[in-house]
């Protein structure tokens, strides 16, 4: 037994000796080629689709698993790689395998072939009025606000956007404006003679609507609701930010004076005075801290921007988008745009921004191993596109791997893909002038058709609807 | 050798020694932990591949040891029913093993044992005692205990196939047991005596000088009662056996014959320990599912240690010559894990020259359980834990062998890497297994995540795992082979039951049986020594 016990053993310590280096080896990409007698360091690719189960071809021949798939053991150099998915087109692209490193594809986008869409709304589409953060639409079929129409999220549908037995039904709307989220709105119409502004209250259930020309002083260039509670609205008019008090029915004129940047990150309020410096500060301004003081590099920076709208993201990034088109940041380089600046989109999971003028479109990403402080983080930027003629909407699509972007009446679909390829595909033709609205949570696009005008949807990315409030009880 | 076995009474270069080493296991085994934790968050590749060598030793480690479970259950098979008393009196007549009308396999593979056990006793030219003339002694060590517990274990060595008439039974109670104890002893003592050469019940005095609150101390105290007894009577002690069992312990009907045709048949006999393969299944079924598969466990640990008998050192109840227990001054009077300490006091005692003979027989015990679950828990993470606090010989026997110059170096280097080794592994394995070797892939950075190590090391664990789960269905089988059987046969929905809390093992290894082994090195890096906490016994009452 103790003579079995040691050659069982030995065997075992063999095997181990064997096969440790073998197995790391394998790990590593390394495989054995008989002919040579040597090794030979091989690349992965992974490739993750939606939706899922796709055939995989490399040079033509077809591999036994479908996606998502890891197929180990290639080779280095250039391959084509396809996939192929029954009612979906083809989806091809030239991937170049490195010795020990893995090609990834994780956010391959399978568009449908046709692509299905629906008709939203019956009525002929007149106007659309976007969010500044791009998650709100709404349409107006005629300039009665009764037939102004908003994307609730919670019922995956558009409804009108003041109740139909509304007093202001037929009010002659000019503007719209809106919170995050779509939830307050504020409309401003009227009258040449007599121009009103209505605050419509989504939160309540009875959708409330109350006039609130009585607190609008001159016709504010852009309004922005703190971030949290909505309570407040603040209008900005040439420099100067008035609050209003929609509950107290109040207005603060002048509550921030002459200042040159505003913008709203949770329970804070960002101020640019006019000399550069940002504060930092509290909502009823009771705390206020400097973030940077101003000087002749600010100076400089701002160029001649009479106001900036500030984004505030977490981990201390901010941007600052000119009226005028500048867009600027804290980190270096910090100016990103001279001027053109139309957009811009974040997508905070990897930290990526998007951003866009009327010819090109750019993304932004923090890069990885500077170290994360309010100055000194550097700024890796891509141009994803440089071919655009009138480009004037752009959204993520598929976390940050596509971009969905409208070129005067082209929709089109932008591949975010690795190894630097940036396809286009267009989707769908829109009404010039009219925003589309995407939905990350359906993968549905809505827009309004060039030839029929009508609210359409198009559903791009193929993913399991959650039931709709009321749905499936 | 000359050394005072025990970690008290220390003093200046033997104390720092002492604690040093004392610290190493833990220190090996959270360093271990948490610097393949640290090298996942800074050096993700490279901890992956560490993560891919583990994963390969520990599969090969898994079938390896499987390999000799399954040998040394069929050895078990085997040997149960062999006819112990018609084996002692071919010895007594100094005959080869008698031939067997119908030989089958199993018949061939007993003799083919046998006859090797013959030879290698014959080789060493002792001529062994007369079977009639062997004594046991068995010590059953009474906390809190009370009949229900002790007796079916005192019958069964009153009804078992080796007379009574030359067994010496002791009853040690603790001075501190209550009263109802003290009670049942003298009534099952009242009750067997007759049956047994005696029946003792010896009340062990609290605080002797220089006893701890342990195990060890009260059957010592009782052993040297007994040993008085036993002069009374003229039996000499290197014809005694003495097992020191638990309250709970019910040895097998052929333990006796089976030890003391062990004792004959093995060379330089009065240097030896015996130890049987401990089963868990006095109130098996009367516990909850994990605490059933962890201690089933337990005894396929074991029967893999009996086939290396080379390296096997006692645990729990087992049988030692007497003669060798006074040789060496008994048990540990202050030491908590007296099972594995008398082997190492024995063994240092005598230079290297004393081993731990495996037998294929069992002692049945009671499952560490509680009233409710969370009761049962508790019980059982105790004992885990003062089973691990066997660790507490490792710096005593480190210290020992550094100071021997007559054990050999090659087998203090393998005793002590096996005691290392053994400690650690059990420490950390369930930690590596279940927590670390997913971390790389966590802290994956981009460098990391567009590696083909991130693709494939997935693969390779998942293929590992898929392998390994081939060891854990031979350990489901066997574990429902070693089902203790109700009256009749076991049921195919106890079988089924049995096999599908078998896919509880990764959880309740690593809660009951790594984490307790982590607590007890981390008390002794830490110099916090764990007092003897009685393990409780619970049984239903029908």
């Amino acid at each position: 037994m103790i003579l079995a016990r040691r050659l069982i053993f030995f065997l075992f310590l063999a095997a181990y000796l064997f096969l440790c280096p073998f197995l790391i080896l394998y790990a590593l990409g390394y495989i054995f080629d008989p002919v040579r007698m040597d090794l030979d360091r091989t690349g992965a690719l992974r490739v993750v689709t939606v939706p899922p189960q796709a055939d995989v071809y490399l040079e033509g021949r077809r591999f036994l698993r479908q996606t998502p798939a890891t197929i180990a053991g290639l080779l280095p150099g250039r391959y084509t790689v396809t996939l192929r998915l029954p009612g979906h087109a083809p989806w091809q692209h030239a991937v170049r395998i490195a010795p020990g490193e893995a090609a990834t594809f994780d956010h391959v986008l399978l568009l449908a072939d046709p692509l299905p869409k629906k008709e939203v709304l019956a009525d002929r589409v007149t106007r659309t009025f976007a969010s500044q953060d791009g998650r709100a639409l709404v349409v107006a079929v005629s300039h009665r606000l009764a037939d102004h129409f908003v994307y609730e999220a919670s019922k995956d549908q558009f409804v009108p956007l003041a109740a139909p037995d509304s007093v202001y039904a037929d009010f002659a709307v000019s503007s719209v404006f809106m919170s995050r989220d779509a939830r307050a709105f504020v409309v401003a119409g009227g009258s040449l003679w007599n121009r009103r502004w209505l605050y419509l209250d989504r939160r309540s259930p009875a959708a409330r609507t109350v006039d609130i020309s009585d607190l609008v002083s001159g016709v504010p260039d852009l309004l922005l609701w703190e971030a949290d509670r909505e309570a407040f609205v603040f209008a900005v008019t040439a420099g100067r930010v008035d609050r209003w008090d929609i509950a107290e029915d109040a207005g603060h004129r002048d509550y921030w004076p002459a200042v040159r940047g505003l913008g709203f990150f949770r329970d804070k309020a960002f101020v640019l005075t006019q000399g550069g410096a940002l504060v930092r500060s509290s909502l009823d301004k009771k705390e206020e801290q400097v973030l940077f003081e101003a000087s002749g590099f600010s100076e400089s920076l701002l160029g001649e921007e009479p106001f900036f709208h500030i984004e505030a993201f977490p981990d201390d990034v901010f941007f600052f988008r000119g009226r005028q088109g500048r867009l600027l940041s804290n980190l270096a380089p910090h100016t990103l745009l001279e001027e053109g600046c139309l957009g811009l989109k974040a997508f905070l999971a990897r930290r990526s921004f998007l951003y866009w003028t009327k010819r090109s479109i750019y993304c932004a990403r923090p890069k990885e191993d500077a170290s994360v402080s309010v100055f000194g983080e550097e700024w890796d930027i891509d141009t994803l596109y440089a071919q655009g003629r009138d480009i004037r909407q752009c959204a993520w699509v598929y976390d940050d791997s596509h971009v969905l972007f409208s070129d005067g009446t082209s929709l089109n679909l932008l591949e975010n893909g690795p190894q630097a390829e940036h396809r286009v595909t267009p989707v769908a033709e829109v009404l010039a002038g009219t925003s589309f609205l995407y939905n990350e949570r359906t993968g549905e696009v809505f827009y309004v058709d060039r030839q029929t005008r009508q609210l359409t949807a198009l559903s791009l990315v193929e993913k399991e609807r959650p039931p709709a409030a009321g749905e499936g009880s | 050798m000359d050394f005072a076995y025990g970690r008290r009474g220390l003093a200046g270069p033997d104390r720092f020694l002492e604690r040093v080493l004392e610290a190493v296991p833990g220190l090996l085994s959270w360093s271990l932990i948490l610097g393949m934790a640290a090298l996942s968050a800074a050096r993700p590749l490279l901890a992956a591949l560490f993560v891919i060598a583990f994963l390969l030793y520990w599969l090969l480690r898994l079938l390896y040891m499987n390999i000799f479970l399954v040998i040394s259950y069929v050895r078990l098979a085997v040997e149960k029913g062999s006819a112990w008393d018609q084996l002692l009196r071919d010895i007594d007549r100094g005959d080869a093993v008698s031939p067997q009308a119908t030989p089958g396999v199993r018949q061939r593979l007993v003799r083919l044992i046998r006859d090797r056990q013959l030879r290698d006793m014959k080789r060493s030219g002792e001529r062994p005692p007369s079977s009639r003339d062997i004594h046991h002694l068995v010590v059953y060590p009474v906390v809190r205990e009370g009949r229900d517990i002790l007796e079916p274990g005192i019958r069964r060595i009153a009804e078992g196939d080796f007379s009574p008439k030359r067994v010496l039974v002791v009853i040690a109670v603790e001075e501190t047991a209550p009263e109802r104890v003290r009670r049942d002893a003298e009534a099952l003592a009242a009750l067997y005596r007759g049956r047994f050469l005696d029946l003792l019940v010896v009340v062990h005095p609290q605080d002797l000088p220089g006893e701890a609150r342990v195990k060890g101390a009260n059957a010592t105290y009782a052993a040297k009662q007994a040993a008085q007894r036993l002069r009374q009577e003229g039996i000499p002690f290197e014809n005694v056996l003495v097992s020191c069992f638990d309250a709970d312990t019910v040895p097998a009907e052929d333990y006796f014959s089976c030890l003391t045709y062990h004792f004959l048949i093995t060379p330089d006999r009065t240097r030896a320990s015996f130890q049987p393969v401990p089963v868990y299944h006095n109130n098996f079924w009367q516990v909850p599912a994990f605490a059933r598969v962890i201690d089933v466990g337990t005894s396929f640990f074991q029967l893999i240690e009996a086939t290396d008998p080379n390296k096997l050192v006692t645990f729990s109840s087992h049988s030692m010559s007497f003669k060798a227990l006074v040789e060496v001054g008994y048990w540990p009077v202050d030491m908590i894990s007296d099972d594995s300490a008398i082997f190492w006091k024995a063994f240092l005692h005598y230079d290297g020259r004393y081993r731990s003979v495996p037998m294929y027989t069992t002692v049945s015990m009671d499952i560490a359980a509680g009233a409710g679950m969370w009761a049962t828990l508790r019980s059982i993470y105790r004992q885990k834990r003062r089973w691990a606090w066997g660790v507490e010989n490792f710096p005593i026997v480190m210290r020992a062998f550094l100071r021997s110059r007559r054990i050999p170096l090659k087998a203090r280097a393998a005793y002590g890497f096996k005691l290392l080794d053994g400690f650690v592994a059990w420490a950390t394995w369930s930690f590596l297994l279940t927590f670390v070797s997913w971390l790389p892939g966590v802290f994956a950075g981009d460098a990391f995540a567009t590696s083909t190590v991130y693709y494939t090391e997935p693969r390779i664990q998942a293929t590992i795992f898929g392998l390994a789960s081939l060891a854990v269905l031979v350990c489901m089988f066997l574990g429902v082979a070693l089902l203790p059987r109700r009256a009749g046969r076991t049921s195919l929905l106890e079988a089924v039951r049995h096999l599908i809390e078998w896919l509880l093992i990764p959880v309740i290894v690593l809660f009951l049986s790594a984490l307790p082994a982590l607590d007890a090195q981390t008390r002794l890096m830490f110099g916090r020594y764990l007092e003897f906490q009685p393990t409780q016994k619970f049984r239903k009452t029908p």
